[in-house]
């Protein structure tokens, strides 16, 4: 049930991506994308009545019954890192595309045929 | 095991580059460090040939917990492979690049550490982090030029690319929550095909790489992006990119899917094969003719391997891979002699064209002779005709290009040499013969790659 | 003016937050990469204080390369003798994660100069 917020975003950003014909905003777009992916993994990894995994040498048994699963935490780390380099790209491009083309929209930028 | 150091060694290269101003040692630090990596692969793929698998656990973490790194036949052959023509391609890009050296040589270094991280790992998150690392330093290489079209091809790659990455993502993320593993091998063990949702996990996961290579409804893009771009770029695209994606489909349907017969995948291999001939002879650009004839070479490889002939995808593969590059460089030449093709460049060209079209004694028709005799063994005889007869389609339009050609005087370039010597050396075909059946009866057999990745 | 005056108090306290978040990534969620982050947002304020002629880009350079060489020793490293990450770690100590400090650490440098440096990249000198 908790799954509609992820796949929402997902949906969101994939209208975004299609259907907008400024550049800037497929960027922004695609960013929400990722992160609604990223929320998909961290949901992926959770147990009803879970504490945050957090281990400390008192409460192991805690930790191995009602934790959260630590790892799609540190898939999701690494997953916004890339999320970022990839942002931060596209907008460099669009950049250097509005100091080419003199417009950002995507209607105008096809001179490749075919 | 040896293979793993080339990594750290190409990406600090890739970090150490931008401090330097003089140009000379940067060239030769990126020239070096991907010779040391091709050794280093080189002697581990020997290793591997003579003595099975071999996995690496990083920093000691056994295999179902931590990253292993495997090399078998068939990674040591495509990451030798991938080393040796990247090489090349630093090396013609030596007298290419004039300006903005250390953004070219970093980004390039990259996008190779990149391809030999997905062809060594193990583990499939590591393998989507490899192919983000190569995807944004090839994303950067396509836009060096700053000219219009490298620009638009650079924007176009990016939406698709990055959407076929985080199709791959989403299918990684529900088969960590199906499977609870993320290790290739412990993948395996615990895959169960009649399931219905690991069936369509897995074949999301291997759409999305069928779309990052431009298979058949999903290769409107690849035109584009490889006339847009720089010829050694798009030698490097076609080359080095396509060999690695090749292999992740190849991994996903051998040894983790297990199926080596998939009459869609060689319907969708069959179509891809005749639509891009057909678009081939309509283009009036000769990169646009090259990149259809490239994707049309993809359909010959995927056809021979969706239909469990193992050993003649491989030969294919490796040919098509060589070949491709040899055809975009010797193209790149005009870029360096004012729109004119060197001499030798025209003569390279041809014998690479020659050897595609399926001529006797090069390398190429006896991997297309092996696919059209294995499929006429199989009984699937259309598709062995439909093979014969878009060979002919590619007689015409490589000749369509050679006719477009006007020639200059006379230049040696060594890269180009070389590889005229590789596609000679591969059609001696008993050689190769030998060291792909070993890869065939490699490729064949999951349980031996469980068993060694797994042992305690 | 005001801005100035304000950043000025901030940038020493953002720098400092951002130290903490790295150097104790191994008991609190943060690391190399989020510590960076935060470091690069307190020297972007030094931007609006002084201009942009504060750092020069090969310097930038050097420090982003340092810092990847420093990696790539701890990799070596790592790859060649199997460093030993202790499994439970104390609160309040920094050093009982061996080797995971070194690497938030150096993380920490590479992605501060790498993101000034795309700073620097977007905006055009006039």
């Amino acid at each position: 049930m908790m799954y509609i917020f992820p796949i929402t975003m997902i949906l969101i950003g994939l209208y975004g991506l299609m259907f907008k014909k400024n550049i800037i905003k497929k960027v922004i777009a695609l960013s929400i994308l990722a992160n609604g992916i990223n929320v998909l993994i961290i949901i992926i990894g959770y147990r009803s009545g879970g504490i945050p995994p957090i281990a400390t040498p008192t409460n192991l048994n805690e930790f191995f019954t009602t934790a959260v699963d630590p790892l799609p935490q540190a898939l999701v780390l690494t997953s916004i890192v890339i999320a970022v380099s990839v942002t931060a790209f596209a907008l460099m491009l669009c950049y250097r595309i509005f100091k080419k083309f003199k417009t950002l929209d995507i209607k105008k930028l096809s001179t490749l045929k075919g | 095991m040896l293979a793993a150091y080339s990594i750290p060694i190409l990406i600090c290269t890739a970090f150490i580059i931008p401090i330097f101003k003089n140009q000379k040692i940067i060239k030769t630090l990126a020239i070096l460090s991907i010779f040391i990596s091709l050794c280093l692969v080189f002697l581990s793929s020997i290793d591997v040939f003579y003595s099975g698998i071999k996995t690496f656990a990083v920093s000691g973490w056994k295999p179902p917990f931590g990253i292993v790194l495997v090399l078998d036949e068939f990674s040591s052959i495509i990451a030798s492979l991938i080393l040796f023509l990247s090489l090349i391609i630093a090396g013609f890009s030596l007298s290419l690049v004039k300006e903005r050296i250390k953004e070219f040589y970093t980004l390039l270094l990259l996008a190779i550490a990149g391809s030999l991280g997905i062809v060594i790992t193990g583990d499939i998150f590591n393998m989507f982090v490899f192919t983000e690392i190569m995807s944004i330093a090839i994303y950067g290489l396509i836009s060096f030029s700053l000219k219009k079209e490298g620009l638009e091809a650079a924007f176009k790659y990016l939406i698709i690319g990055s959407i076929s990455s985080y199709l791959m993502l989403i299918a990684l993320a529900l088969l960590y929550s199906q499977v609870g593993t993320l290790n290739i091998a412990d993948i395996i063990t615990k895959i169960n095909l009649n399931n219905n949702a690991h069936k369509t996990i897995l074949s999301i996961f291997l759409l999305s790489f069928c779309i990052k290579i431009g298979m058949f409804p999903f290769y409107v893009w690849k035109p584009d992006v490889i006339s847009g771009s720089l010829e050694p770029i798009a030698a490097f695209f076609v080359g080095v990119t396509n060999a690695t994606i090749i292999y992740v489909i190849i991994r996903t349907l051998y040894t983790i899917m297990g199926i080596y017969y998939s009459p869609w995948l060689s319907i969708l291999a069959i179509l891809t094969m005749i639509i891009a001939a057909f678009l081939a002879l309509l283009q009036q650009d000769i990169k646009r003719i090259l990149a259809y004839g490239s994707i049309s070479q993809l359909g010959y490889i995927f056809l021979a391997f969706s239909t469990g002939l193992a050993f003649q995808g491989v030969y294919h593969l490796v040919n098509n891979a060589v070949i491709e590059v040899l055809l975009f460089l010797s193209v790149g030449t005009m870029l360096m002699h004012k729109n004119k093709m060197e001499k030798i460049s025209m003569y390279a060209f041809l014998l690479g064209a020659f050897s595609l079209i399926g001529i006797p004694p090069l390398s190429a028709f006896f991997s297309k002779f092996f696919i059209i005799t294995g499929l006429l063994e199989k009984n699937l005889f259309i598709y062995a005709i439909i093979s014969g007869l878009i060979s002919i389609v590619a007689l015409l339009y490589y000749m369509k290009i050679y006719f477009m050609f006007k020639q200059d005087e006379k230049k040696i370039y060594w890269p180009i040499i070389i590889l005229i010597i590789v596609v000679l050396l591969l059609s001696f075909v008993p050689v190769w013969l030998q060291i792909f059946k070993g890869v065939e009866v490699n490729l064949l057999a999951r349980n031996e790659y469980v068993s060694e990745v797994l042992k305690p | 003016m005001l801005e100035k005056n304000i950043s000025k108090l901030l940038i020493i306290f953002i720098i400092i937050f951002g130290l903490n978040i790295t150097i104790f990534g191994h008991l609190t969620p943060g690391g190399g990469f989020q510590g960076g982050a935060i470091v690069a947002t307190g020297i972007a304020l030094i931007f609006v204080i002084v201009g942009l002629k504060f750092f020069d880009e090969r310097t930038l350079n050097i420090v982003k390369g340092l810092g990847g060489l420093g990696i790539g020793f701890l990799v070596f490293f790592g790859l060649l003798f199997r460093p030993f990450i202790v499994e439970t770690q104390e609160l309040f100590k920094v050093w009982s994660g061996d080797y995971i400090v070194f690497l938030n650490i150096f993380c920490m440098i590479i992605v501060t100069s790498g993101l000034i440096l795309i700073i620097y990249a977007m905006v055009e000198k006039k």
